[in-house]
């Protein structure tokens, strides 16, 4: 089931791309997938190209998909492993959920970070306090690493 | 130790607060009750599959009478007396609800006088549940496997299967033993679950509380936790199911609620033609199969 879903999400994509995002297989294993997303323009991220690596469990879509950045991204959701906290990759992951559908969140997560439940504290923190100084580092970072 | 708080706090209240400590009492003894009884469920379970061979409702009895919880013996008793002799022990993994009814309903298909009617009246409800996902905006990318290997499963009863003779209750075991075939019936019935609440807001909008919480959840959130596997089921969930596919199902809750016999529930109030209903044994967080 899991390989025929995926070919399914993957075709999905192709006929009907989400606006910002790609993704797609790495080479010959359907289970490993490399994703793209646009830095969206109201965020520090604008103009970055952000790459995250997707892995499927042999069990999609009853478990979720692990997903992570491969750029690295200064974000009070975001690790220096490139680590995501987001609640759909998780416990709220439902069968329900595509690909698709995560990248669209990740990328709503970068206009709008959740700082209450933070992976990194000290940029949380910073968000809450020095949104200016924040965004200052959010726009050097995703210059240095992402363009 | 946040209990010995409590007394203290209590040794100096004043007599009207000491009613809220006859509550606090009774509160503890019915949390008691209800961690002895998951403890019970839990020991009973280990690594046991999916769902268990048909086991008599008198072992079940003997490990409450083991615990002296006599409020669940009475009930136990009550069910053995009313004819309800055997029982199918299902996982507890949040998923115990779906699991069971998908089980029991197609037990009952299988054993349906007129199978080949039963069948064909099924898949017309299955393809109405399609329209219905479709409706509330489920992509068919979404469910169109699930939904394609439940008409596999459910012609099943009635014509071989690559190569499988026709489906007996040993099958349908082996198959639901197999956490993906069970796992394929379980996000099914939540997908359409989900779908039927949400299509029919008014009747359940006020009753969607968060089972930890008990906060009220707006439709979008409670219905995106329905479709989460691991996500334990309430009574809003069966009566949304039940309406869906035209089930009757009949769940006796054990758990101190009645004075003389037992909580038996019966959803919907006036059962749908064609089906004889089956029933669920109900016990705090946790639902098994009842047979009579």
């Amino acid at each position: 089931m899991a390989l025929r879903r995926i070919t399914r999400e993957l075709n999905d994509l192709g006929r009907d791309p989400p606006s910002s995002c790609s993704a797609g297989p790495t080479g010959e294993n359907m289970f490993q997938w490399q994703a793209t997303i646009m830095g969206p323009g109201d965020s520090p991220y604008s103009g970055g190209v952000f790459f995250l690596s997707i892995t499927f469990p042999t069990d999609y879509p009853f478990k979720p998909p692990k997903v992570s950045f491969t750029t690295k991204i200064y974000h009070p959701n975001i690790n220096a492993n490139g680590s995501i906290c987001l609640d759909i990759l998780r416990d709220q992951w439902s069968p329900a959920l595509t690909i698709s559908k995560v990248l669209l969140s990740i990328c709503s997560m970068l206009t709008d970070p959740n700082p209450d439940d933070p992976l990194v504290p000290d940029i949380a923190h910073l968000y809450k306090t020095d949104r200016a100084r924040y965004e200052a580092t959010a726009r050097e970072w995703t210059r240095k690493y992402a363009m | 130790m946040s209990q010995s708080g409590n007394t203290a706090d209590v040794n100096q209240a004043t007599a009207p607060e000491e009613h809220s400590l006859k509550d606090d009492l009774k509160d503890l003894q019915f949390s008691e009750v209800y961690d002895l009884n998951q403890r019970t469920i839990e020991d009973t379970y280990a690594d046991g599959p999916l769902i268990q061979d048909v086991a008599p409702l008198s072992l079940l009895r003997s490990e409450y009478e083991a615990n002296d919880n006599h409020v669940f013996v009475k009930e136990i008793d009550w069910l053995i007396n009313n004819g309800y002799h055997d029982f199918r022990r299902v996982k507890g993994d949040g998923d115990c609800f779906y699991r069971a009814i998908g089980f029991a309903f197609f037990t009952r298909l299988i054993q349906n006088p007129d199978k080949d009617l039963a069948v064909v009246t099924t898949l017309s409800t299955l393809m109405a549940t399609a329209n219905l996902l479709e409706e509330t905006g489920i992509e068919k990318l979404v469910y169109e496997d699930f939904y394609t290997e439940m008409e596999a499963l459910i012609r099943w009863v009635v014509v071989p299967r690559e190569g499988k003779s026709i489906l007996t209750i040993d099958g349908l075991l082996e198959y639901f033993r197999d956490p993906e075939g069970s796992n394929v019936v379980v996000v099914y019935l939540r997908l359409v679950t989900a779908s039927y609440i949400k299509a029919h807001v008014e009747d359940f909008e006020n009753f969607l509380f968060h089972p930890e919480t008990r906060e009220l959840m707006s439709v979008p959130d409670y219905c995106n936790r329905v479709m989460g596997l691991g996500k334990e089921a309430d009574h809003v969930e069966i009566m949304a199911l039940c309406d869906a596919f035209r089930w009757n199902v009949e769940v006796a809750y054990l758990g101190g609620h009645s004075k003389d016999a037992i909580n038996f529930v019966k959803i919907p109030d006036a059962p749908y033609p064609g089906f004889d209903p089956v029933f669920l044994l109900y016990r705090p967080g946790h639902y098994d199969i009842l047979l009579k």
